[in-house]
């Protein structure tokens, strides 16, 4: 079912766009901590194998 | 050209150029459907009429009057105030800020010995910049000329140092070469990373008809930005970060903040043009992307990541995403708020007798 949008001012449409364009924003930053992490276990499993050989 | 050797290579640009016009238009289109279809919300169409303003009442802009403004949003185009598009565009940006961010990494994991951060740093700048490079170029069979006249262009400097830290960088991270060989190519690449942060702003100042361009603020602000990303990349791509890491990045982080508010501060008492682009960075379209990415995602929050939380490799690692997400806001933000000026301001229509 498909919801009729509501109209608001302009103004207050763009603050409900900045408001949501930081939340994507720090979705974005915990996905990049995340990869960060995973790019630091991959490298240190990389050298702990390298060490064992 | 052969026709066989062209396609391939005007399908990788076009490739390339999509990529980057879809990853820097992605947040800007999501925040706009979720408004629209997951909240429900939608601008009012009626045309609201601005009351004119009463004696005593708060200007709309700080920086420019109503006329101004009307000079560069009424899209008239007898009137040649006009927003940049030849140079403000997603394969910039992107190749500005994978530059800087990467350049600063490597230069900053050089000097605390990190080779993971000297590999990303030089993957990001080297890799990253050098595929945004190539397809930028106009005409392939042309790109010897980018690294011509070295005295006079910023492009051609920004080409050897560019050239210089591919080179050198990449060979200060073969394992297999003599120690000496390495710290020798890792001062080379060191060097030509310190042009890579800064050139960016200087080929902007070249620019003639964009006068927020011509800052001399602009390539310290960029070196700043991009060193205070890359202390806090390296601080996340390190197990243990150097004691003296925490401090210099907390310093370099208030340059950075400092230097973008000389910029804008600048702009504001400069010429017409100037004052529409500060009125863009901190009033108008760009607000959201120099102010809240750039200065609260990119500068702020990484700060008080370290400040308070600099055990944390999580916090750590937010904080280096969090720098690197700001590089790029803050150099989109300045191309788009870039405004080419006549040479003499347009008659005004109204008098301030």
């Amino acid at each position: 079912m498909s919801r009729t949008p509501r109209e608001v001012s302009p103004q207050a449409y763009r603050r409900v766009v900045s408001i949501t364009r930081l939340a994507i924003i720090t979705g974005v930053v915990a996905a990049g901590a995340a990869l960060i992490r995973a790019a630091m276990a991959a490298a240190s499993r990389l050298c702990g194998g390298t060490d064992h050989e | 050209m052969s026709d066989a050797v062209a396609t391939p290579i005007r399908r990788a640009k076009a490739l390339v150029g999509s990529v980057a016009s879809f990853a820097g238009d992605w947040v800007d289109r999501s925040a706009e459907r979720v408004v629209r279809d997951v909240i429900g919300l939608r601008p009012s169409e009626r045309a609201v009429v601005a009351a004119p303003p009463q004696p005593g009442q708060e200007p709309a802009s700080r920086f420019a009057d109503d006329e101004e403004i009307s000079w560069l949003e009424s899209g008239r185009t007898q009137l040649p105030y006009r927003r940049d598009t030849l140079w403000a565009v997603p394969q910039m940006w992107w190749e500005m800020a994978l530059g800087g961010a990467g350049a600063a990494t490597y230069a900053v994991s050089t000097a605390t010995g990190n080779p993971l951060g000297m590999a990303a740093g030089w993957a990001l700048a080297a890799g990253g910049k050098g595929v945004l490079l190539l397809a930028d170029l106009g005409r392939p069979e042309r790109f010897p000329k980018v690294f011509a006249k070295p005295g006079t262009s910023w492009i051609a400097r920004g080409s050897w140092a560019f050239l210089g830290f591919a080179a050198a960088g990449g060979l200060s991270l073969l394992q297999g070469l003599p120690r000496g060989l390495r710290v020798g190519a890792a001062a080379v690449a060191d060097t030509a990373a310190a042009v890579l942060m800064t050139y960016d702003g200087l080929f902007l100042n070249d620019s003639r008809s964009v006068a927020s361009w011509r800052s001399r603020t602009l390539p310290a602000l960029f070196a700043a930005n991009s060193l205070q990303a890359g202390f806090a990349i390296t601080s996340a791509l390190c197990a243990r970060p150097a004691p003296w890491l925490r401090p210099v990045g907390l310093a370099a982080a208030a340059v950075s903040g400092g230097l973008a508010t000389a910029y804008v501060r600048g702009l504001g008492t400069g010429s017409t043009a100037a004052r529409l682009s500060a009125r863009d960075l901190v009033e108008a379209g760009q607000r959201d992307r120099f102010l809240v990415t750039g200065g609260l995602v990119g500068t702020v929050l990484p700060a008080v990541a370290a400040a308070c939380a600099g055990r944390s490799a999580t916090a750590r690692a937010a904080a280096g995403a969090a720098a690197g997400i700001g590089v790029e806001a803050v150099r989109r933000a300045v191309l788009q708020a870039g405004i080419h000026a006549p040479v003499i301001d347009p008659p005004r229509v109204t008098s301030h007798c």
